[in-house]
């Protein structure tokens, strides 16, 4: 229940900005993919179970206006077992992510994730809510930014698990911008610790490299308008 | 013997060793006296003594002239007609600038002296007389003469320059001509200073003979004094127009927060029970950000911005620069527009 309070407080957020800032062009849509190597660790108190694998993603974005963005974004793969681990684990991951740029330099961000890890042995549920914020360090070539974010999941859900005492995740990356195309490397952690401390002690861990490509479209003509519109 | 003994007489009185010259002189101012006297008895002998070849003493051509010409007044006054016509054309043969006064000739001598230019046909050009001229308003005259009426070419001719000849007149001309020149010549160049001869040449309209003269002078220009144009201004005179860009130490900064960044995401946020995950990933961030942020650091340094007020300034004098040259330009124009033109006699003469 929390984590919807939190998804509609966010998309309320967003709309308000939305509708204070009145765009001065029309919202921009993006579409977008990539290919991440994953690594997935955790640690239940009987050793470490690592997994390792490629997986692809989706995006789709709006530019509302130059400050507003909203994005859904899939992800899926597969994680196969290595040292201590048995099973390969299938992941799928939804999500819808709205950003505000106050300042061109920094975005506040926040959405709502799911994910999913399944096995043949049963299936684990993550809802991941998360807010942060991402500093863009633009470089003196045009077009050059670097990116670094870190964004917290106070109300992060696993289903089979009490709430992470601790879900942070972070990111840098690289990003290059040309004309309506956007190339990005994108370095990324999401540590979750559960009942740390405890003999239920569970520590998780998700890192990735990921390389992406976004098409961007160009800004929609507006008509000015007609000298009676307003009479 | 009563004619002979006279005029040893004279020349015992006139002649001194120390001025040989003087002794035509004074036989003609002797002989002109007794003429105006009207002693032509004693006149003659005297000015055919000085026109004689015997004659030891030296004597100008003007002093022939005027030998000839009083010869002939005299012998027209003696009624010897033909005599004096033949005088007459001696004289101008020889000068074909010879007039006679009417004021001081008689009607007969006038008559006799006609006679003589129809007779003979000679052409002849003065001495240029040392001149200096604006070309612009001023014309360089040149005095010729034909002994009657005549077809007249006259013609400059630059000596040693390939120049070709350049006609200053032509047409029909009698007696004394003034010839104005502007300076010119062909295709309306100025002329180039140097040497040049005035070449005149004159077929008679009634005997059919042609006759030439020539005489040189030189032609100069005045110098005129110049002003030299600014030169260009030197780069180390100039205000600097650029300034090193800021903000390379930045672009390293910034390079390597990204570095920094992925090593804290990588190192520092994980969990070091479980390792550091896809760390190779963390490491090809952090270098992309330390490899950007070098780029960018040697970019900004050879990037240099422009101070516009210095570069204002530049252009200002530059422009102030060029006005003054323009004007300096324009006036060493005018300057060299006003060319003055000195002519001047030189040696030499021809047929």
């Amino acid at each position: 229940m929390g984590a919807h309070r939190l998804l509609h407080a966010a998309a309320a957020l967003a709309l308000a900005a939305t509708a204070r800032s009145a765009p001065a062009q029309g919202p921009r849509f993006a579409v977008g993919g990539g290919l991440t190597l994953g690594d997935h660790r955790v640690d239940m108190g009987f050793g470490l179970e690592h997994s390792t694998g490629t997986l692809f993603d989706l995006q789709l974005s709006v530019e509302v206006n130059a400050k507003v963005a909203v994005a859904v974004l899939a992800q899926a793969g597969v994680l196969h077992g290595g040292p201590g681990a048995t099973l390969p684990r299938n992941v799928a991951e939804a999500g819808l992510d709205a950003r505000y740029r106050p300042f061109p330099w920094l975005d506040v961000e926040g959405g709502m994730r799911v994910r999913s890890y399944t096995t043949p042995v049963g299936r684990q549920r993550w809802n991941l809510p998360h807010l942060g914020a991402a500093g863009r360090v633009p470089f003196a070539l045009a077009g050059l930014e670097g990116v670094l974010g870190v964004a917290l999941h106070p109300f992060a859900a696993v289903s089979g698990l009490p709430d992470p005492e601790l879900a942070v995740s972070s990111r840098v990356g690289m990003q290059y911008t040309r004309g309506p195309l956007t190339a990005e490397v994108v370095y990324a952690l999401d540590r979750y610790d559960f009942a740390r401390g405890t003999v239920q002690q569970r520590l998780e861990q998700y890192s990735s490299i990921a390389l992406r490509l976004h098409v961007k479209t160009a800004p929609p003509l507006r008509r000015a308008p007609s000298p009676t519109s307003g009479s | 013997m009563r004619r002979v003994g006279l005029a040893a007489g004279t020349l015992l009185l006139l002649v001194r060793p120390a001025a040989a010259q003087d002794t035509t002189a004074v036989l003609l101012r002797e002989a002109r006296a007794r003429y105006e006297a009207l002693d032509l008895e004693h006149a003659l002998p005297l000015l055919r003594q000085v026109v004689s070849p015997q004659w030891a003493f030296p004597l100008t051509l003007a002093q022939r002239v005027e030998a000839y010409i009083y010869l002939g007044a005299a012998l027209s006054l003696v009624g010897q007609p033909d005599s004096a016509v033949a005088y007459f054309a001696g004289a101008l043969a020889r000068d074909p600038f010879t007039d006679l006064d009417p004021v001081q000739f008689t009607p007969g001598q006038l008559l006799a002296f006609a006679a003589a230019r129809r007779s003979v046909f000679g052409v002849g050009a003065r001495p240029v007389v040392a001149a200096r001229a604006d070309v612009r308003t001023e014309r360089i005259r040149f005095t010729v003469a034909t002994t009657h009426r005549a077809a007249l070419e006259v013609l400059l001719e630059p000596v040693g320059t390939g120049i070709p000849r350049y006609r200053v007149f032509s047409g029909e001309s009698e007696g004394v001509r003034d010839v104005p020149w502007d300076g010119l010549l062909a295709e309306g160049r100025l002329a180039p200073p140097g040497r040049y001869s005035l070449l005149v040449v004159a077929t008679s309209l009634s005997l059919g003979r042609t006759d030439t003269a020539r005489v040189f002078f030189q032609a100069a220009y005045e110098m005129v004094a110049l002003e030299d144009t600014l030169p260009r201004i030197p780069r180390r005179a100039l205000l600097p127009e650029y300034q090193p860009v800021r903000g390379a130490g930045r672009e390293l900064l910034k390079g390597a927060g990204v570095a920094m960044g992925a090593l804290l995401a990588s190192a520092g946020l994980a969990n070091h029970h479980l390792g550091a995950g896809v760390r190779g990933g963390a490491a090809l961030v952090a270098g992309a950000g330390i490899a950007v942020g070098l780029g960018g650091f040697v970019a900004r340094s050879r990037q240099r911005a422009e101070i516009p007020d210095n570069v204002a300034a530049n252009r200002q004098r530059e422009a102030d620069r060029r006005a003054t040259n323009d004007a300096i330009l324009r006036r060493n124009a005018d300057r060299l527009a006003q060319t003055i033109l000195l002519v001047t006699p030189a040696a030499g003469v021809g047929p």
